[in-house]
């Protein structure tokens, strides 16, 4: 226990009452908003809830195995049939589901727990949460969920306490012989997909109050992104990962030392969005699709890794280029020696000789002055081992490519490497350069290769001008969202005038980071607010010059960049702000309510169209019991359940009017609430569409349905002909279309329908 | 020893294998490892016969042109083949012929609808990135009684029928086989 904690804890002398312990500092709650129904819900809270979405967007599984390996009486046949427990496929797709979301949210949250227990020690649990004085609501989704307001960094412990009780019990029904409904297993990865929101949002505030980050700065500054940033002349330190505190102590170091104008420090993945909000002289080297490249570019002179998304094979990467690799979490120690005891000098010794390939450090006080001190050394003594690529005659490699085909046999996106290497043999490397730009980047074909082929560094070598080309800028992270744009963007958006709040969040997975630029600009041109974050924002930065030609502002045509993937819960407080601020719903411990307010008014919808991880699979599913649908790319589906819509079936559109309690049809809106999309058009389209709310106004309805039937026109070459399922009543229909949807609704038997205030809460039927 | 608890003579000429020998499809995608219930071989012969039943062909938009082509003049000549455009798959369609071509939004929204369509009795799908297509069949196969079959040339295992793995060269004559057949 630090002295910090101390502070807050009192013994008692012996009074004969055994080991009392009084904690003194504990939340007392001083907040005048009535605490609503579901103060720290536990996993069947709100079930309810979970099942009302889930009769409108029934799961649609697609099992990746028929079989379930999990425990000693199987493997289990599940195709027609039962395993040993009981379990059928249905159940058995839920379940798997509910295990990612477990691990995503865990990640997550011991992320969480780890900034939480670096603050209380360094800056102490009295610390006030202060987020400055265009934020009010500073922790919407913890009010929301927990029926809380945190004041200081301590009411964090209670909220994180809280997250991993959740967590355990979730997990806790994945074990043979516990749940075993499809359904419920669906309610139960919503629930810990809420949590991992929550758990997201507490990690980000705690390190903007802990390591200086902005505020909801809509000019927050700009910095540089790409391979190509990096002055060839300095010593590079690269961070891998998400957890920032390792990276803000390196950056701190170089600081105190006048250090950062001779040495370089750049990241890949969140840690380097993090640092970056800490420090803008940091770096960003990019998205997860640059890690394995960069580190077999040998370019950094030391890497340091924290957790989440970092290659397990760091180690083996690092060993060839003589690069010392610095483990600073106890997530991913990868298997070297713990140095902590060790004094920098002996560890940076030690590492110097190479009698050591790395350390495991998990003392963040050393690991500023080791990585430092230890790059400016080895960037001198390891010249050679840099852009080794440059030396590749690819010709001569590519010619003793055998046509075997386990490279494309491996490739989850089949890409064609065998014909890119015939190509390269005869000399033209233009196949074997787009691989740069559109695959993930991940290494199978390489690992796979008959030949032994490096076949990631022949890309490079192949792409060698775009690799040393490859610079743009970035806007930092800007936290939460003020509560002042709020206020000015909240009826707009809810009576439809700003069309829609379009969200690209997510890892890299697919073939083209261009493809989030392309929907980014897409909707910025047309004045929705596009909000971006994790590997997503950095996509955007590395193919376009967007942060550059549109405001950082969250209003419409404005392009936000949050931050990383835990900066990503602010977007979902921004919709629960909305609520609040704008339509003056009560946030505390009412996540029914304003879950059931977002899905029916507030026009958002998340894309991840790279979706890779578990955690991608925690934040849309916690998105989704929000009300607010998710699009993810072709990679999506081996997430393996869908959330969709029919539009055919009327009772599934059934809802309360909340002014007389009449069960009523309204429009099928949103349509789906989990969506595999294949390509970038179709989600362009069906992104669109999905922002159409029951609750628009005429007037925003008109503009909604413009775009859809634009978007349909220009990237379908269709007029949609599902309109009629849209136009309530003739003000619905857009005057530049009038005609054309006229004849269609003709034509579709169209009747008008009943304008309503819709609910799925019976409590809040007011008449 | 009763007569229930005897135990027949392997040799003996009434002795049948307990398990059927039947050959199944190879993934194209070495990962995609199914389980126990694998696509058996597509032949020019079961395709012919499948084609002969209620059919409809989901075009995506990775559709190959000439394949496209095909089994639009397919589509054409028989009554009992539709083809849908799915998503972006329309505009392939849409090129090809002079009649509207019919669209779905989106592969796994109309795969949700098509269980209870009697209209159906198989499904092609056409034109997908493969681990789309895979997971597509994997639903069919699980939770509908529809005949899925796989005509690229990547083995599908989660199909009821797919074509094996195949060069381009092969599978293209295939495919004239199939659809000229």
């Amino acid at each position: 226990m630090s002295e910090k904690e101390e502070e807050t804890k009192t013994e008692l002398p012996d009074m004969g009452l055994g080991n009392i312990q009084i904690n003194i500092g504990d939340l007392i709650e001083d907040w005048e908003e009535e605490e609503g129904p579901t103060p720290f819900p536990s996993l069947e809270s709100l079930r309810e809830w979970d099942l009302k979405l889930l009769k409108r967007y029934k799961p649609f599984y697609m099992p990746a195995c028929d079989m379930c390996c999990l425990c000693t009486m199987g493997k289990c046949d599940l195709h027609g049939k039962k395993g040993a427990c009981g379990i059928k496929a249905d159940a058995q797709q839920g379940r798997i589901v509910l295990i990612a979301c477990c691990i995503g949210t865990a990640a997550h949250l011991a992320h969480g727990r780890h900034l939480l227990n670096v603050l209380l020690e360094r800056k102490g649990a009295n610390t006030k949460i202060d987020m400055g004085g265009q934020i009010a609501i500073e922790a919407p989704l913890t009010r929301l969920i927990t029926g809380i307001k945190p004041q200081r960094l301590g009411d964090f412990r209670k909220v994180l306490d809280y997250c991993e009780e959740q967590v355990l019990h979730a997990l806790s029904a994945t074990h043979t012989g516990q749940e075993g409904d499809a359904l419920d297993f669906n309610s139960k990865a919503f629930h810990v997909s809420m949590i991992d929101n929550l758990a997201k949002e507490v990690a980000d505030i705690i390190q903007i109050i802990g390591f200086d980050m902005p505020k909801g700065d809509s000019e927050a500054p700009l910095v540089d992104i790409g391979m190509g940033s990096l002055d060839p002349k300095k010593p590079v330190i690269l961070l891998i990962g998400h957890n920032l505190v390792s990276g803000t102590d390196i950056s701190d170091y170089l600081d105190k030392n006048n250090l950062y104008d001779s040495v370089e420090l750049a990241g890949i993945c969140c840690t380097s969005h993090d640092v970056t909000r800490h420090d803008h002289r940091a770096k960003v080297i990019g998205p997860l699709s640059m890690q394995l490249r960069f580190l077999k570019m040998g370019v950094a002179d030391v890497i340091v890794i924290d957790e989440q998304c970092v290659r397990t094979d760091v180690l083996e990467h690092a060993k060839e280029t003589d690069t010392p690799l610095l483990a600073t979490s106890n997530k991913a120690c990868s298997g070297l020696p713990d140095l902590s005891k060790e004094e920098p000098a002996v560890i940076i010794d030690k590492l110097k000789s190479g009698e050591l390939p790395g350390a495991f450090i998990p003392d963040f006080a050393k690991v500023g002055e080791v990585a430092v001190e230890l790059a400016r050394y080895k960037y001198e003594q390891r010249k050679d081992k840099k852009n080794r690529y440059l030396k590749f005659d690819v010709k001569t490699l590519a010619s003793n490519c055998t046509q075997c085909q386990l490279c494309q046999r491996n490739c989850h996106f089949n890409k064609d490497v065998p014909a890119a290497m015939k190509k390269a043999a005869e000399g033209d490397l233009t196949e074997l350069a787009r691989f740069f730009d559109e695959c993930t980047g991940c290494g199978k074909c390489e690992s796979a290769c008959s030949k032994g082929l490096p076949i990631t560094e022949m890309v490079l070598a192949a792409a060698k001008d775009k690799v040393a080309n490859q610079r743009s800028k970035m806007r930092i992270g800007s936290g939460p969202v003020q509560d002042v744009q709020i206020r000015t963007v909240g009826q707009p958006i809810v009576f439809g005038e700003i069309p829609g709040i379009i969200a690209l969040v997510g890892c890299p997975n697919h073939e083209g980071g261009s493809a989030n630029v392309t929907i980014a600009e897409e909707f910025l041109k047309r004045n929705y607010i596009v909000v971006v974050s994790g590997c997503a924002a950095m996509d955007i930065a590395l193919y376009s010059d967007l942060y550059e030609q549109y405001p950082g502002v969250f209003d419409k045509g404005g392009l936000v960049n949050v931050g990383s993937c835990v900066a990503n819960a602010h977007i979902l407080g921004a919709a629960a702000k909305v609520a609040a601020i704008f339509a003056h719903r009560k946030l505390r411990a009412n996540y029914e309510e304003i879950a059931d307010y977002i899905l029916n008014r507030l026009g958002a919808v998340g894309i991840a169209w790279g979706a890779y991880s578990q955690k991608a699979a925690s934040i849309a599913t916690g998105v989704n019991r929000m009300g607010i649908p998710v699009i993810v790319g072709p990679q999506g589906n081996i997430y393996r359940r869908l959330m969709l819509g029919d539009t055919e079936d009327p009772e599934r559109w059934t809802v309360y009017n909340a002014r007389d309690g009449e069960e009523v049809q309204i429009d099928p809106c949103p349509e789906h609430l989990l969506y595999v999309a294949e390509t970038v058009e179709e989600t362009i389209v069906m992104a669109c569409k999905l922002c159409i709310r029951p609750n628009d106004t005429a007037k925003g309805r008109q503009i909604k349905l413009s775009h859809y039937i634009d978007l349909s026109q220009k990237y379908l070459d269709r007029f949609p002909d599902d309109i009629d399922k849209f136009v309530r009543t003739e003000q619905d229909i857009p005057l530049t279309y009038r005609e054309q949807m006229l004849k269609t609704l003709k034509k579709k038997g169209w009747t008008r329908k009943k304008t309503v205030d819709p609910t799925l809460l019976k409590r809040l039927v007011r008449g | 020893m009763d007569k229930k608890t005897q135990v027949k003579d392997p040799s003996s000429k009434t002795y049948k294998p307990i398990t059927r020998v039947v050959q199944s499809v190879e993934a194209w995608n070495l990962g995609n490892v199914p389980g126990s219930k694998r696509a058996r071989p597509l032949n020019e012969k079961m395709a012919g016969a499948l084609l002969n039943k209620k059919v409809v062909m989901l075009i995506g938009a990775h559709t190959d042109e000439e394949l496209a082509k095909k089994l639009v003049k397919t589509a054409a000549k028989r009554k009992n083949v539709k083809l849908i455009g799915v998503g972006s798959g329309y505009k392939i369609l849409k090129g090809l012929s002079k009649k509207e071509p019919e669209y779905e939004a989106n592969l796994y929204a109309y795969l949700a609808r098509l269980k209870d369509d009697d209209d159906v009795q198989v499904v092609f799908i056409i034109g997908f990135p493969y681990y789309m297509t895979s997971a597509a069949y994997s639903h069919l196969k699980h939770f509908s009684k529809k005949i899925s079959v796989n005509l690229s040339r990547f083995g599908q295992p989660n199909a009821t029928y797919s074509l094996a793995n195949m060069s381009e060269k092969s599978w293209r004559k295939m495919i004239d086989t199939i659809l000229e057949g």
